[in-house]
């Protein structure tokens, strides 16, 4: 399994090198040597409270992926309902149970800026962003 | 000994008779049915035993091989109706809970709707094949090997053989995956159906993938519920809506003799219907252990109720929630005391008085629950004890063989007893739950009569059980034991066939909403 773990992280890599993603600044592994975490770095869609800044994620990579979604946290604090403030979890349902073997580092990443310009108050991790959230829609 | 013989003869030949005869009136009945013309309406002869009390109801205990013969069965049925593939039938059923009926409608309304949304491509020209085929690079682990084997669902999102078994590996050994297995597609949500997944994963992960299945149907079947007893692998039947669970306490007894309520999954339960049930445990929780302690100790604040426990000697007290300042020994608001709490003579002030019903009226309600919960919490304790009265019980009957002429099977008695003495309190215990909850008036009386006629009968019984044997009057220790065994079994079907009656003619008045 390690050989086809490697072999698919090596390709992602190149993958995202060819093309990537606007929005996704960086997406490599964070040592030489260890291929099973990377970081990555997301810029804030414009038109968004998000604009203008920058969050650094750390991904975990399980033994079993692709058949098992990869661990993201969020390693700069962000103010979001679905992420929690100090730890730095996500709430989305492609890292858990939604996740398909299609899905990729970098799909995933995209799915957390997504998530960003559209966050799911029904499912908080931060309930005072949550609840501000709430409260903003309701002025509106 | 010839004498016994003869005895038991008899009781045979009277079996045979008894027998016979039932189906010589039921052959005849049938016949006199048959007939359209004879105005005679014959009932059929049950025997008073066979005949379905009103607190019972139908039910029937499968076997896992059961319930696998009756998941095909309904597959198959459901597969010649829709003219669809046996695993496709399957995967429908399994999206519709197995609500057959549903499904069907459904399917003849809409059936394109039916099978996107069930992630089901009945096309038979796709059905999944594993080949090789040279020059493809399965997108997951990135190989592109010529021998490699490859399948694609009927979606047609190809994938190498070896990701597709770590995938179902993956959902089936780590997350106890079964009927909802999506191609490795993202948003794709095509079904891994049963034969494909028989075809890929080893026979070991295949085994636990039907166990899987099989336990989903269960679950997700309204009308079955596995026994909650340990290791206990049947499943029961019982075709009680959740919705009836308001008059019906559906009690079943599996094949291992574990009794449950079908409708909550408890231990039996009955008179009480599950929703008191579930009020009372909830409230026993919050309140009983402590509850004692709280009406010995404590007085509740006059204004917000809080309960207060006095820890110093000053009868000058301010409740720490609501700043009520009042005298512990009146109760009366401090306002009115001055300076000195001993000259405390308020005992007749209109304010205090009030003070002390609203105090006595929450203490009454205290009392009232503790009623209850004593002899709920009793006779709990002496089922429990009752029941290690079986390990003295086998010893008395082994005792019984040895001091008398009584055979094995004439000690059984003394087995038989302790079984209706200790189904007998499990009754009774859950009689005050649903004494609890009923209003004052005509009926609850009546309840409470009957409640009253079986408890009196069971310590009696308990008491009988428990007496020393002396060998010159086991006859008559028999013959009481008898008498009172049946007699406590009567008085239980009573108090429940009219709890039962009760509850389907809406007779109880009960305190809570149900």
């Amino acid at each position: 399994m390690t050989d086809t773990l490697t072999r698919r992280l090596i390709k992602e890599l190149m993958e995202f090198r060819k093309d990537p993603a606007p929005d996704l600044k960086d997406l490599t592994p964070e040592k030489e040597d260890d291929i099973l975490v990377w970081k990555a770095i997301l810029e804030g869609e414009r038109d968004t409270p998000y604009e203008g800044g920058q969050w650094k994620l750390r991904i975990n990579i399980p033994r079993n992926y692709p058949m098992a979604p990869p661990n993201i946290k969020f390693m700069t604090k962000i103010c979001h309902p679905n992420i929690h403030f100090k730890s730095g979890e996500i709430c989305l349902d492609v890292l858990k149970n939604a996740w398909s073997p299609a899905w990729t580092l970098q799909s995933a990443c995209i799915a957390i800026r997504l998530l960003l310009s559209n966050p799911e108050p029904s499912s908080p991790l931060n309930c005072d962003a949550d609840a501000e959230t709430r409260w903003a829609t309701n002025l509106l | 000994m010839v004498s016994e013989l003869s005895e038991e003869d008899y009781i045979d030949t009277y079996d045979e008779d008894n027998g016979s005869e039932m189906s010589y009136y039921e052959s005849e009945t049938e016949d006199i049915l048959d007939d359209p013309d004879d105005d005679l309406n014959f009932e059929v002869v049950v025997a008073e035993k066979d005949r379905k009390k009103p607190y019972e109801v139908d039910f029937k205990v499968h076997s896992i091989e059961g319930i696998v013969k009756n998941q095909d069965e309904e597959v198959t049925h459901v597969a010649n109706i829709l003219g669809i593939l046996k695993e496709h039938a399957a995967t429908l059923l399994r999206h519709f809970r197995w609500n057959k009926e549903r499904l069907i409608e459904r399917y003849m309304d809409d059936s394109h709707d039916v099978l996107r949304k069930a992630g089901v491509i009945t096309e038979n020209s796709r059905a999944t094949r594993v080949i090789r085929m040279p020059g493809f690079v399965c997108e997951i682990c990135c190989d592109d090997d010529d021998n490699m084997l490859t399948l694609a669902l009927s979606c047609g999102h190809r994938f190498c053989r070896n990701c597709y078994e770590h995938y179902l590996t993956q959902k089936v050994k780590e997350e106890g995956e079964s009927r909802r297995i999506m191609c490795m597609a993202s948003k794709c949500n095509v079904i891994v159906d049963e034969k494909t997944v028989g075809l890929i994963v080893s026979p070991e992960i295949h085994e636990r993938y039907r166990r899987l299945l099989n336990r989903t149907y269960v679950d997700d079947n309204e009308y079955l519920r596995w026994c909650p007893a340990p290791s206990c692998e049947y499943a029961v039947e019982c075709h009680v809506p959740q919705t009836s669970l308001t008059s019906i306490v559906p009690t079943v007894e599996c094949a291992c003799t574990y009794r449950f309520c079908f409708g909550c999954g408890l231990p039996d339960h009955q008179p009480s219907i599950c929703m008191l049930v579930k009020k009372w445990i909830k409230k026993c929780e919050d309140d009983s252990e402590t509850a004692n302690w709280i009406s010995a100790n404590t007085k509740e604040c006059g204004k917000c109720h809080s309960t207060i426990e006095k820890n110093g000697g000053c009868n000058h007290m301010t409740c720490r929630k609501c700043k009520y300042e009042f005298c512990w020994v009146c109760m009366g608001p401090w306002s009115e005391h001055g300076t000195s709490w001993y000259n405390c003579n308020r005992y007749d002030e209109k304010s205090s008085q009030e003070a002390r019903d609203q105090q006595a009226k929450s203490r009454a309600s205290l009392d009232r629950y503790l009623h209850y919960y004593n002899r709920f919490a009793n006779h709990e304790q002496s089922a429990k004890l009752d029941r290690e009265l079986y390990n003295k019980t086998e010893k008395k009957m082994e005792e019984m063989q040895q001091t008398s002429d009584l055979s094995w099977i004439e000690v059984q008695f003394l087995k038989k007893a302790v079984d209706i003495l200790v189904q007998c309190r499990m009754t009774l215990k859950w009689t005050y739950a649903f004494a609890f909850y009923l209003a004052r008036n005509n009926e609850t009386e009546i309840f409470e009569d009957n409640q009253r006629d079986l408890e009196m009968a069971v310590e009696q019984l308990s008491e009988l059980l428990e007496k020393p044997i002396e060998a010159e009057k086991i006859a008559e220790l028999k013959q009481q034991v008898l008498d009172k065994t049946v007699y406590v079994a009567s008085r239980r079907e009573v108090l429940l066939e009219d709890t039962a009656k009760g509850l389907l003619e809406n007779r109880w008045d009960f305190q809570v909403n149900i």
